[in-house]
């Protein structure tokens, strides 16, 4: 049996979920430093400058989202802004309407989203790689206009305004300080769960059904089950994702979630490597900032300069920012701890590979 | 192995057992092309069958079948006297069937360790949310995947390549690896689609040697699709011959040596 042909329409993206053995350590001690490092730069830095950075992390567990199906389980969606809208308006409404605290908003827009996905997956089985991009694509495009059809519910065109809230009283800290870390508490969150699942029997699954449809159903793996299982978990964190945007930024309107935030994600996930975890916080970077960074170069044609910036990384780096780089690190870093093991006399380390004399 | 509380697979036997795999009437049609005829046999438990015939005899689509990947117009089969007709191709993993493919096919992306550990899927509990919480049973359970992937690996003799990409093996390695993730699921039977194709002298013999140890060592029935008739005949118990979708021989390899109509069919043409 060959692959079918329409599944083999993408390059399967290398996926980073192979940490060197005995990098462990090194790795603890890397992510414990940025994080450290994301506690403090809030209050390094202006007061409109966390607000920014709140938005990069909030896009990071959207992007994460996507990378989950799009990267990881090969299925390209489009319309993903539909669900980061779904997770917004699900926290505004149950907010303003029912008085709900932003907290207890999270686990109901998960809740939801994910069913959303699973029930937008299921019909979404029939169709693959450009074809499925098509039948998302109409989701994207109808998103607005859903929110301003159900305007009882959705405040219409003048959308819903929310007031922000407090930190608790005895932390003496800004509100906007205060969102920066409960996002940033979110995104830790979202990636140790996301790489938990990736790195396990499910994410396995999810890119054996990637690679190779038709060998997975062989060795035992219910298909359409993890399709839609993707679809959901996918979903399920665009709408914490959303759910925080409409926290933070206190004002959700259908104008915001149009078909340019559902590309955004994807160019996101490219840009900073669609089958990676640490790939999402560059893409939430790069949909954060690339717009304004191109409108300050040429107010003229700041789309140009976004295509420019967008064709100049995919170029350079095609698997991304960290599917590129992150291979790289790692054979570089191999490479140091068998010199020095070779330096410190007696017995290399032995690995079978990657050295170089 | 690590103990799991998952059936093992059962050592080789003779008597009158049943036979583990009945393929009774078994009928496939693409459009006009008739792929299998009416096609009858069984294959006994713990032994080697060899499945020989013509290119476009039909082997690739029986063993399509067996995966459930083509459902057969007519006909049943049955495994352990199970009937397969109800099942989706995902279950067949699970009730013991492996295989391999007549073109490898690995994943293309992940490390030779992650194939091989894919394998052990239909073996395993964890869900998305065990996955997702690392529970401590999850991490149990991905202790014992990696034990026995890295078992199988030092099988086939590959444990070097564990981290490779599987993409980056020889056509040989590959087809190792591939054959190592079909025996991660610890399968009762084991079909075989034409794993000496493209391997040179001194690989096709190791590979000989490899079934031969996969149904002495691990006591896994094999049936085996393959051209090379010297590796056919010298591997198996019994050998069935397929000629244009119709089984036309079926018998212990001496006898079919000397069929005459096997040698029109097929020995006499191809050599
Ligand atoms: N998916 C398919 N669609 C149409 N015809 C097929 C398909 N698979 C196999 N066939 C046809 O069935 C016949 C048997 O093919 P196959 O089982 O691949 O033969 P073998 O493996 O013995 O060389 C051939 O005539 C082939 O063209
Ligand atoms: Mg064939």
């Amino acid at each position: 049996m060959e692959k079918s042909v329409i599944g083999a329409t993408f390059d399967a993206p290398a996926v980073d979920r192979y940490p060197a053995p005995n990098a462990g350590t090194q790795r603890w001690i890397a992510a414990l430093g940025l994080i450290a490092l994301a506690v403090v730069l809030p209050f390094v830095v202006s007061k409109y400058h966390v607000f920014e950075l709140t938005m990069v992390m909030i896009y990071a567990i959207a992007v994460l989202g996507l990378n989950i199906l799009a990267g990881y389980n090969g299925q390209i969606s489009l319309g993903h802004g539909g669900f980061f809208a779904a997770g917004a308006y699900t926290a505004a409404i149950l907010m303003h309407r029912y008085g709900v605290p932003y907290w207890a908003t999270l686990p109901p827009a998960a809740l939801i989203c994910f069913a959303l996905g699973v029930l937008f997956g299921l019909p979404a089985l029939r169709f693959e790689g450009p074809y499925l991009a098509l039948v998302t694509l109409a989701l994207a495009l109808a998103t607005p206009q859903l929110l301003k059809y159900f305007d009882n519910w959705t405040g219409g065109q003048q959308g819903i305004n929310l007031t922000k809230p407090l930190p608790p009283h005895w932390l003496v800290i800004d509100r906007d300080r205060w969102l920066y870390l409960i996002v940033l508490a979110a995104l830790l969150l979202a990636m140790r769960i996301a790489a938990n699942l990736l790195h396990g029997r499910t994410g396995r699954a999810l890119v054996a059904i990637r690679d190779h449809p038709i060998a997975a159903a062989a060795l035992g793996i219910d298909t359409a089950r993890y399709k839609t299982l993707a679809f959901g978990t996918s979903t399920l964190f665009m709408g914490v994702a959303g759910a925080l945007a409409a926290i933070v930024i206190g004002y959700v309107s259908p104008e915001g979630y149009n078909l340019f935030l559902s590309l955004s994600f994807l160019v996101g996930s490219a840009v900073g490597g669609i089958a990676t975890i640490g790939g999402a916080i560059i893409g939430g970077l790069f949909i954060e900032f690339v717009p304004n960074l191109a409108n300050d170069i040429s107010d003229a044609a700041p789309w140009a300069i976004y295509g420019l910036a967008m064709l100049l990384f995919m170029y350079t780096m095609p698997q991304g920012v960290v599917g590129s780089l992150g291979p790289w690190i790692t054979r570089s870093m191999r490479q140091i701890r068998a010199q020095r093991a070779a330096f410190a006399g007696g017995d290399e380390e032995h690995d079978g590979k990657g050295r170089t004399s | 192995m690590s103990e799991t509380p998952l059936p093992a697979a059962v050592g080789p036997q003779d008597g009158a057992a049943p036979p583990l795999l009945e393929i009774a009437d078994v009928t496939m049609r693409f459009g006009g092309i008739v792929a299998l005829d009416a096609v009858t046999f069984s294959v006994g438990k713990g032994r080697i069958v060899g499945l020989i015939g013509p290119n476009g005899a039909g082997k690739t689509t029986l063993f399509n079948c067996l995966s459930r990947l083509y459902q057969p117009a007519h006909g049943d089969i049955r495994l352990n006297g199970g009937s397969l007709r109800r099942c989706a191709a995902s279950d067949i993993a699970g009730l013991g069937i492996g295989r391999t493919f007549q073109s490898p096919a690995l994943f293309a992306s992940m490390s030779v360790l992650d194939n091989v550990k894919v394998g052990a899927h239909a073996r395993g509990r964890n869900g998305p949310l065990t996955d997702a919480l690392t529970l401590p049973s999850s991490r149990r359970e991905e202790r014992e995947v990696d034990q026995a992937a890295r078992a199988m690996l030092a099988f086939i003799g590959l444990e070097d390549a564990a981290s490779r990409p599987a993409a980056s093996l020889t056509l040989a390695a590959r087809k190792r690896v591939e054959l190592a993730r079909a025996l991660a699921a610890r399968p009762l039977l084991l079909l075989l689609d034409e794993p000496a194709g493209g391997l040179n002298h001194q690989e096709v013999a190791a590979l000989g040697v490899l079934i031969r140890s996969i149904r002495d060592q691990l006591g896994i029935t094999v049936l085996l699709v393959e051209h090379h008739i010297g590796l056919v005949m010298s591997l198996s118990d019994q050998v069935v011959v397929l000629n244009f979708g119709r089984v036309i021989a079926d018998g212990p390899p001496e006898r079919i040596r000397r069929d005459p109509a096997v040698a029109e069919a097929y020995l006499g043409t191809r050599h």
